[in-house]
């Protein structure tokens, strides 16, 4: 390996180690504020808050990275398919970690009143997304299109977890006006665990692009945007 | 060296080729010189042309071959022909390049083609003596007879050339091959070494120099297997104490790269692939990890930390990650990382303290009223019969209180310490059951309660009858505080399949919720707190229930469902008489 190979391979390799890093520093805010929600614990809810600065600096690293490996070395292939899906990645964690930051803020609310009910829902609701996110980017480390595609399928039951939090939710704001505040920031933080998992399908996405070169979002469209099913039944 | 043969063959066939070449026509005209001079001396001088003729057609004839005598200007005198030749020549062979050679010196020698016949001939030319009747005379040696002659030798020479070029050649190759074939063994063993084959001996090579080396790179393998060896025996071993830790063990390099883990690591944070040699952050992601492991490679200090809630376990661990300095790099230090499992510890310490804040607040209650009931009477109270009577009261039912948790947690630390000890022993239940119905329902006869029971008889169990009654006055009471007025408590026995006696106290009561189910067990725990406290319960007696219950080696069931109401069973291995002999109990 030339010098110039060794230090393209230094590149890439801090690029995905930055992006694995902050993956762990958004896993990490999201539980961390989950457990603030339920445990009540303002100084722990605070402290996230606080911490999203670090993955917003990580953001911001990982971008100029990108962009400076793309000039230097004009990769291409499989490496520009890992720069490019980095560069989409990146924004999907730090948008992850500003929603843990949002539960955090809704969790301070709620801590200002007493407790509505014991909550059961949505600590499912963010074991199940915590676990998407830990997948996902377990996919991404081992480039696994299939642990991917298993990822994405574990959405839907995120959307109905949320539907019947919503659900109950209302039927508390029904029964008692004075629950209605509460019982919408608990909404909030129910759609932001429900955001959460959204981001971890679009990452997994993104490792089948990153691992076979296809694309798989939006599956009714192709590039030149027809709907091929449309197309064929015409 | 076959090069070298060969071409030293081929010198010493061409020079020999030359040799017998020069040497066949050197014989050939030696003996026909002297034959040409027998002839010349015998030939009659002055004699008749026709008299020569015949002369030298007899000696022609005897010679064997072509003898012709040629005059001074070059004319042929006479000729032997053979028969079947054709005689003709030229008129004068005064410029045959023989002749011209013979005017010379007394020889003459000339190798060339008879024009008429197209044969080729040596001839040879005698220049005569003044008195002889021709001024020459000529041979002609068929050159056919030459290289026949010549053939004969090669054959011969080319055998000889042959062994006498191969067998020294062989000789050579054998000589110098038995001195190189052992440094070509010993240069073959030593690449095996070198590409780190260490198993095949190195071959001998006798007793010379090498030897000598020979044995010494022998020797020098066998320390290097047993050495080997010995490393490999320490490297089992230390694998062996790495996989045997119940701690995880993480070893990073400088580079941040995964040097080693342990199967304890891999139990603390799943991965599906293998995780030596990947870079830190695919194997771990969690960020607290992260910056330890980063901070002790960067400072070489250790560095101790605790980690609640690693990764999808949910596991607490402490943290130890040490630096080790690392072999062979520029930077300096290796992260060397323990996982010590703290889930169960740190669930210790939170029952300790829930424990002490508990038995804190349960005794500070009841102590905050009698202190102000008792300071009330200090300030006049006590003058007023009336008011003195309530405050009394009120400190006699809290000291109560107080006395009754106080025997309880000294229950209940006996039970967990086993200073408990049992006094089993075999009796009918059919008398105890109604004594604790009759010991406890006056307090509740508010509530009109229905009471049933619904036993065999007799109903012998096997336990200490005092806890026993310990364990069915805490479940009645249980049954009967929290039931709704008008409601029902039945006690119910029977033995079950395995012959374990089965005790149940229902009530008609509000039921417990699911997740409370479980940690109604639980010290302090109520359902209701305020509910509870109001009825006088220390929060205690269903964990000593299950406490007493456990030490009789039975166990305790829940079932309960809102609104309808709760089911306790205690079930008791069964006696030790009937579990032998069921019929026999079931006759006495």
């Amino acid at each position: 390996m030339s010098r110039l190979e060794r230090n393209y391979a230094a590149h890439l390799e801090a690029l995905s180690a930055k992006i694995l890093q902050l993956g762990g520093l958004v896993e990490h805010a999201i539980e961390c504020a989950v457990r603030a929600l339920v445990d009540r614990d303002a100084d722990l809810a605070r402290e996230v808050i606080e911490r999203d600065r670090e993955v917003d600096m990580l953001e911001l690293e990982i971008d100029q990275l990108a962009v400076e490996t793309l000039a230097r070395f004009q990769p291409a292939a499989g490496d520009l398919r890992f720069i490019t899906t980095a560069m989409q990645i990146t924004p999907d964690l730090e948008r992850m970690g500003d929603l843990a930051s949002n539960v955090c803020e809704r969790a301070l609310e709620l801590m200002e009143e007493p407790p509505l009910k014991p909550l059961v829902d949505i600590p499912a609701m963010a074991a199940r997304a915590q676990e998407m996110l830990h997948r996902s980017l377990d996919a991404f480390v081992s480039r696994d299109p299939q642990a991917a595609r298993h990822v994405i399928t574990l959405d839907d039951e995120l959307d109905h977890r949320m539907e019947s939090v919503f659900r109950e939710l209302v039927s508390y704001m029904l029964e008692d006006p004075r629950n209605i505040t509460r019982a919408i920031r608990l909404t909030f933080v129910a759609k932001y665990l429900e955001r959460i998992g959204d981001q971890s399908t679009n990452i997994c996405e993104l490792v089948v692009y990153l691992a076979e070169g296809k694309v798989i979002k939006h599956p009714r469209l192709t590039v030149d945007g027809k709907s091929p099913s449309a197309g064929e039944a015409g | 060296m076959l090069a070298t043969a060969i071409a030293t063959g081929a010198i010493v066939g061409f020079g020999a080729v030359r040799l017998i070449r020069q040497a066949v026509v050197d014989r050939y005209v030696e003996r026909y010189k002297s034959e040409l001079r027998l002839v010349s001396a015998s030939l009659p001088r002055d004699a008749a042309s026709a008299e020569l003729e015949r002369e030298i057609d007899r000696w022609g004839a005897l010679v064997g071959t072509r003898l012709t005598l040629i005059g001074t200007d070059g004319r042929v005198v006479a000729d032997s022909i053979l028969p079947g030749e054709p005689a003709a020549e030229p008129d004068s062979l005064a410029d045959s390049p023989e002749v011209v050679a013979a005017q010379g010196g007394r020889w003459g020698l000339a190798d060339r083609t008879a024009p008429a016949t197209g044969v080729r001939y040596l001839f040879l030319v005698r220049r005569l003596d003044p008195d002889a009747p021709a001024r020459y005379l000529r041979v002609a040696i068929p050159y056919a007879d030459i290289l026949h002659a010549r053939q004969q030798y090669y054959w011969p020479a080319a055998l000889l050339l042959l062994v006498g070029i191969a067998v020294p050649a062989l000789a050579a190759y054998m000589a110098v091959r038995r001195w190189t074939a052992p440094v070509e063994r010993l240069r073959d063993a030593t690449r095996r070494l070198a590409s780190g084959r260490f198993d095949e001996p190195v071959p001998g090579a006798g007793d010379d120099e090498l030897g000598r080396l020979s044995s010494t790179i022998e020797r020098a393998r066998q320390e290097v297997l047993r050495q080997m060896g010995k490393l490999q025996r320490r490297h089992e071993e230390l694998q062996l104490v790495v996989a045997s830790m119940n701690e995880g063990v993480l070893l990073v390099n400088p580079d941040r790269h995964v040097r080693l883990v342990n199967p304890a690591f891999r139990s603390v944070l799943p991965r599906r692939m293998e995780a030596e040699g990947r870079p830190l952050t695919e194997v771990v992601r969690d960020p607290r990890v992260i910056e330890a492991v980063d901070e002790v490679l960067a400072t070489g200090a250790d560095c101790r930390q605790r980690i609640r809630h690693l990764g999808q376990t949910g596991r607490s661990f402490e943290l130890v990650v040490t630096a080790a300095p690392a072999v062979g790099t520029e930077r300096r230090w290796a992260a060397v990382a323990l996982f010590f499992d703290v889930t169960r510890i740190e669930a210790l310490e939170e029952t300790r303290r829930e424990f002490v804040a508990n038995v804190t607040h349960e005794l500070r209650t009841p102590l905050t009223s009698i202190k102000a009931c008792a300071h009330t009477l200090q300030e006049g109270a006590a003058d007023d019969p009336a008011a003195r009577d309530r405050f009394l009261g009120t400190i006699v039912r809290q000291s109560e209180r107080m006395a009754a948790l106080v025997s309880d947690l000294t229950d209940l630390s006996r039970m967990e310490t086993g200073a408990i000890q049992l006094d089993m022993r075999e009796f009918d239940a059919g008398s105890l059951v109604p004594d604790v119905i009759a010991q406890v329902s006056p307090k509740y006869e508010a509530l009109d309660l229905s009471i049933g029971v619904d036993l065999p008889m007799p109903f012998t169990l096997r336990a200490d009858r005092r806890r026993f009654e310990q364990v069915l006055v805490n479940l009645v009471d249980n049954a009967m505080k929290f039931n709704r007025p008008g409601g029902a408590v039945t006690v119910r026995g029977y033995t079950d399949e395995l012959g374990r006696r089965a005790l149940v106290v229902e009530d008609t009561g509000e039921g417990i919720a699911l997740e409370a189910r479980e940690k109604v067990f639980q010290r302090f725990f109520r359902v209701d707190p305020t509910r509870s406290r109001e009825l006088g319960g220390t929060g205690l007696g269903l964990s000593i229930v299950k406490h007493l219950v456990q030490l009789h080696g039975g166990e305790i069931r829940l079932e309960s469902e809102l609104g309808q109401g709760s089911r306790f069973t205690v079930l008791l291995p069964p006696p030790a008489a009937s579990a032998a002999e069921p019929q026999a109990a079931e006759r006495g």
